[in-house]
């Protein structure tokens, strides 16, 4: 039993519920809707549901000169309209968003970018995190209030709101609460999530990946493994052309193509790093040549003039070539390549999902959630 | 009644605050610290040449992030610190 003295954090005595919502709106403590009171009942059992002590530092972001506590994650996610059981996810995901890897800064960014987050493992089901049919829509509790206590996390305890230390052109909608997803834990012959970051099965893994919203493909009804990559692919290449971690979102009956043709995912990884490409003629028709990347200087006066042969002449999203100081920074050498597939969403319609990862620094980070 | 608790977490070691602006930029050191993005450098140097007409300038740094998507190297700070600049002018580009 986690003491109800030992809390720190400086509180205000309210005459009723809806006083102490109005409160929580005045003092800009809330995401524009309104937030469950943080009383030191409700703190108390979500501290329980972490089983950690009040003064417990999850995570430090020195960017911030900020140290995200056990309690201030537990008011934070009392306010989301969490429950308690949800808090060691929560803990992982804060773990992850602390990790020097994540790069906590870049949040702050123009673009805007704000995470993905992906729980896999026996915690989807425990916690009923909804994975299948409007995966990433609003009305699932779980989805919905994991999701919003880390935006909420981030703008009481790092600065990351309007106002604060924030940047971002537009803004990410998904910060609302529906970057939060379960991946589909039905055995079928698919590698699990947590199993491909390198846990065992009965392992819940939360990753956080930072990415700009996401872009649904139309996919194809033709069920075949190359198909459904090609059209994948065909999207990526033709979008932002950023080098990094992509994670693509795919619902079980087009996973289960894969799984009856035997395609690994490292077989379906690299199918897309070999066939995604685009053409210089493309890159330069959308501005994309050698103008935005950290080294432009060196290449002089660049022209995005298409050029005879322009067409034939190819950059890949994640293959190098010769022709990548173009496009991609080449002083970016800690940063992360490559592709999560992940099973989520329903099982109707004709098409898959995919984020671009964000263009700058950050790295998806991968951790495991430990039972209290 | 009942009580609500402050969400919100503030500075641990208070080491990390916004420098404070300069009363005034005459005859003042200053460095440049471009973050790399395209085309800053043009931004940048058209900033210096308008402050350079109202006040006496001494530029001591005009440093550029080897990586946009990193915190400037420990050296460039370290370089700044010993130009004894007054203010910095930091500045993006595009």
């Amino acid at each position: 039993m986690t003491e109800a003295r030992a809390l720190t954090s400086e509180s205000f005595e309210v005459g009723s519920t809806y006083e102490a919502i109005e409160m929580c709106f005045d003092r800009g403590w809330t995401d524009g809707l309104p937030v469950v009171p943080p009383t030191e009942r409700a703190i108390v059992r979500f501290l329980e549901g972490a089983g950690l002590a009040p003064e417990h530092v999850i995570g430090t972001i020195p960017e911030r000169d900020r140290v995200i506590t056990a309690e201030k994650l537990a008011i934070n996610a009392v306010m989301a309209g969490a429950r308690p059981e949800y808090m060691p996810v929560l803990v992982a995901a804060v773990e992850a968003l602390t990790d020097p890897a994540f790069q906590f800064n870049h949040l702050a960014s123009f673009g805007s970018p704000w995470p993905l987050m992906i729980v896999a493992g026996p915690a989807v089901r425990e916690l009923g995190l909804n994975y299948g049919t409007w995966a990433m829509g609003p009305g699932c509790r779980a989805n919905a209030t994991i999701g919003r206590t880390l935006s909420l996390l981030v703008s009481n305890c790092a600065l990351g709101h309007l106002g604060g230390i924030q940047r971002g052109t537009y803004g990410h909608p998904g910060r609302f609460n529906s970057m939060c997803i379960g991946e589909n834990p039905e055995e079928f012959g698919w590698q699990p999530h947590n199993v491909e970051m390198g846990f065992d099965r009965e392992t819940t893994t939360v990753t956080l990946l930072s990415t700009y919203p996401w872009i649904q493909q139309p996919t194809c009804v033709q069920m075949e493994p190359e198909r459904i990559l090609a059209a994948i692919g065909g999207s990526i290449a033709e979008g932002d052309f950023v080098r990094g971690v992509y994670p693509i979102i795919i619902g079980r009956p087009w996973a289960e193509v894969f799984v009856r043709a035997r395609w690994t995912k490292e077989r379906m990884a690299e199918w897309l790093i070999e066939h995604t490409r685009r053409s210089v003629a493309s890159l330069k028709a959308r501005g994309r040549w050698g103008v935005l990347t950290s080294q432009f200087e060196a290449f002089g006066a660049v022209t995005q003039e298409v050029l005879t042969g322009d067409e034939s002449k190819y950059v890949w999203v994640w293959k190098e070539s010769d022709l990548d100081p173009y496009v991609f920074d080449i002083a970016a050498t800690q940063r992360k390549k490559g592709i999560y597939f992940v099973v989520a969403g329903g099982d109707g319609g004709t098409r898959t999902c995919w984020l671009t990862p964000y263009q700058f620094s950050t790295n998806p980070v991968t951790k495991p959630v430990r039972a209290r | 009644m009942e009580r609500i608790f402050d969400p919100t977490s503030g500075p641990v070691t208070g080491k990390l605050i916004m420098a404070r602006r300069p009363d005034t930029l005459a005859g003042a050191k200053l460095a440049v610290l471009w973050n790399g993005r395209p085309h800053g450098d043009k931004i940048l140097r058209r900033v210096l040449d308008l402050l350079g007409e109202r006040h006496h300038l001494q530029v001591t740094e005009f440093l550029k992030k080897p990586y946009i998507g990193n915190v400037a190297p420990k050296e460039y700070f370290d370089r700044i610190l010993a130009s004894q600049a007054n203010a910095v002018l930091v500045g993006i580009g595009d």
